[in-house]
């Protein structure tokens, strides 16, 4: 059975193609169009997944919708009458897309795809909890959901057995987490739906020194649900996400690229630890209302790898999972499976292991497009590979590493990244000189080989797809230091040997060279683009930064 | 020709955009005015006024049982 999710219009549209119960492939469609976060419908990943398996959308038997449209326009439509006649200016730039594209979906399939089959809808938070569960290595979970908002629901709570999930309790918007975050966000001059991770960086710099302040706007009672006061924010209300009231209390906003001062950096912790207060609240209520040791988690919220640690560390679940997709783009993986074993009821063989999900690439072509491109390069062989890349990373120098399929969601595991040696401590002011451009508030995260785990870092349980950020050992924080936050903490990525062979040959040969088994890894990107998909884009962001090497499966470009 | 073509079809939809923004501002202004006028009159809780405070904002769910039928459904 080959079963087709999509994800689309709102943000991070993607597609999903599961065959016979397992993920063959998953891509974003930013990845392909070079569109950020690109909310549109997502034809490129669609004949990506399509071409994956050499199908034709004939061969397809079902297609799935993450989310119930129609559910969704009566919340837009209610929230437009709420919020009347601020939201004039949301509602002219909304209603067309609705009304073109959103309401019509199974016409809009036959029109783009030519499906006539059957498409499914299910609610968005579903998709959510989907996502997580049904790939999970767990027979049985609670699940917890929050993102901005689905149709109403913008937080859930849940429990997962064997091939069903029973959703108990919600949160309805305007109630909502993710959009309090967001405001919050935008308050300090980063974008919606995109600077959210930048905040949690920030968020290291600072003290909470503004949780009265907080708890002003956010009533929380003691199973952890949640009101937000709306005279503090405004979610439909012309271009901000937050009211006079709310700038009385904290000051005026950032505008964005100005400088940060400490009042921000303290808001941003704020933000941070209260968040950080609820989830964890509600995730040990979840705990008492299940019994369940193993958690999923999945929603745009659960991007944010701090608080999941720290909902590891104070909870009394043992195990998480955390599908790398987090966000809406995982939707599609989620619908995709829901339609597969809880709806036609069948077995769950498949684990999701790893994310590399997305297209690969061969010598052949690799070697074409450098020819066409007329750059010089050499090809090493594969046992030469590891150890070039380890030798170049010890000495400093930045390489742009391309193998193997891309990875499905918003990290780099790897696959489409930047490796650099995390012992320098001036590597982070290189790499954004250099190449990223970051803020410097920003850190920088590792990469490291799984049963070295313990050795650097704080933590009990491997995060294979970067999600869990925890304390880096204390001897170890000089050692690593390209890699250590401010705040003493990283955003982890483990390394299996099985599940990414010649990432982990890299990393071993590092740690022969120098004695420390991480690598700095990060993004193969440049700022405000999407993560490299094809050679192509891998070629042009080399181009334009100043990486030292580009390595593309076994041929080396250097500048 | 093909270019008068082009040219005529981007008049097209300048025309059509122009229509639709002008239908849905009339439908804002006057079908979402009088609706926000009636319910601030009739009920005010549509408007999501004079919500109250409760010991507990989690609700219990509705629709997430595994239904094939339902889940054809867009709403």
């Amino acid at each position: 059975m080959n079963i087709l999710g999509i994800s689309c219009f709102y943000h991070d549209s993607a597609a999903c193609l599961l065959q016979d119960g397992k993920i063959v492939a998953a891509a974003q469609e930013e990845r392909f169009n070079r569109i950020k976060n690109y909310p549109g419908f997502p034809i490129n990943a669609i004949n990506y997944c399509l071409q994956a398996k050499n199908l034709t959308i004939y061969d397809i038997d079902h297609i799935g919708f993450y989310e119930k449209p129609f559910l969704k326009f009566a919340r837009v439509v209610l929230s437009h009458l709420r919020s009347y006649p601020f939201s004039l200016k949301n509602f002219l730039r909304t209603m067309p897309d609705w009304l073109e594209n959103r309401l019509i979906i199974p016409i809009y399939l036959k029109k783009e795809l030519g499906f006539e089959g059957k498409t499914f809808f299910i609610k968005h938070h579903l998709s959510h909890a989907a996502s997580a569960f049904l790939v999970s290595p767990f027979e049985e979970s609670a699940i917890l959901t929050a993102d901005g908002v689905g149709e109403w629901t913008t937080m859930t709570l849940g429990m997962g057995k064997d091939k069903n999930i029973t959703v108990f309790k919600e949160i309805h918007y305007p109630n909502s987490l993710g959009l309090f975050y967001t405001a919050v966000t935008t308050y300090l001059g980063f974008k919606a739906l995109n600077g959210e991770g930048k905040v949690m960086g920030l968020a290291g710099h600072g003290k909470p020194e503004y949780l009265d302040k907080f708890r002003e706007m956010v009533q929380v009672k003691s199973d952890g649900s949640f009101k937000l006061d709306h005279s503090y924010f405004g979610f439909n209300k012309g271009n901000r996400m937050y009211s006079r009231k709310f700038l009385r209390i904290f000051g005026p906003e950032r505008l964005p690229e100005t400088a940060i001062t400490e009042r921000h950096y303290n808001i941003a912790a704020t933000l941070q630890q209260f968040t950080e207060e609820i989830l964890i609240k509600i995730a040990r209520n979840l705990y008492d209302l299940t019994g369940s040791d193993n958690l999923c988690l999945s929603g745009g919220v659960f991007l944010n790898c701090v608080a999941n640690g720290k909902i590891l560390e104070k909870t009394p679940f043992k195990k998480i999972f955390i599908q790398p997709a987090a966000g809406d783009s995982g939707g599609a993986l989620g619908i995709a499976s829901y339609i597969y074993h809880s709806l036609f009821e069948k077995q769950r063989d498949y684990i999701m292991k790893d994310a590399y999900l997305g297209p690969n690439y061969t010598q052949n072509y690799i070697e074409r497009i450098l020819l066409r491109q007329s750059l010089k390069y050499k090809k090493l062989e594969d046992n030469e590979i590891s150890r070039f890349m380890a030798e170049k990373i010890s000495l400093n120098n930045i390489i742009g590493w391309f193998q193997g399929r891309m990875e499905f969601g918003p990290r780099a595991l790897g696959n489409r990244s930047i490796l650099a040696n995390p012992c320098n401590p001036d590597m982070k002011d290189i790499l954004n000189s250099k190449v990223k451009m970051r803020e410097s508030f920003r850190p920088y995260a590792p990469a490291v080989l799984e049963d070295r785990l313990k050795d650097f870092f704080v933590l009990n349980v491997e995060s294979p797809f970067m999600l869990l950020a925890a304390p880096v050992r204390e001897e170890k924080k000089t050692i690593i230091p390209a890699v250590t936050h401010i705040d003493g903490t990283a955003r982890i990525q483990t390394v299996n040997k099985e599940t990414n062979p010649r990432f982990w040959q890299v990393i071993k040969e590092f740690e022969n060279l120098t004695g420390t088994p991480v690598l700095l890894n990060t993004s193969f990107n440049l700022r405000g683009e999407p993560i490299v998909c094809s050679p192509e884009d891998a070629i042009n962001c080399f181009l334009k930064s100043q990486m030292d090497y580009l390595v593309l499966e076994n041929y080396v470009i250097e500048k | 020709m093909k270019k008068v073509k082009e040219i005529i079809e981007k008049f097209v939809h300048l025309i059509q955009k122009i229509l639709i923004f002008s239908a849905l501002f009339l439908l804002y202004i006057f079908g979402f005015g009088l609706t926000f006028i009636f319910a601030f009159i009739f009920n005010r809780r549509l408007l999501g006024m004079h919500a109250k405070d409760k010991d507990s904002y989690w609700i219990e769910t509705q629709g997430y049982a595994p239904d094939m039928e339902g889940c054809t459904r867009e709403s």
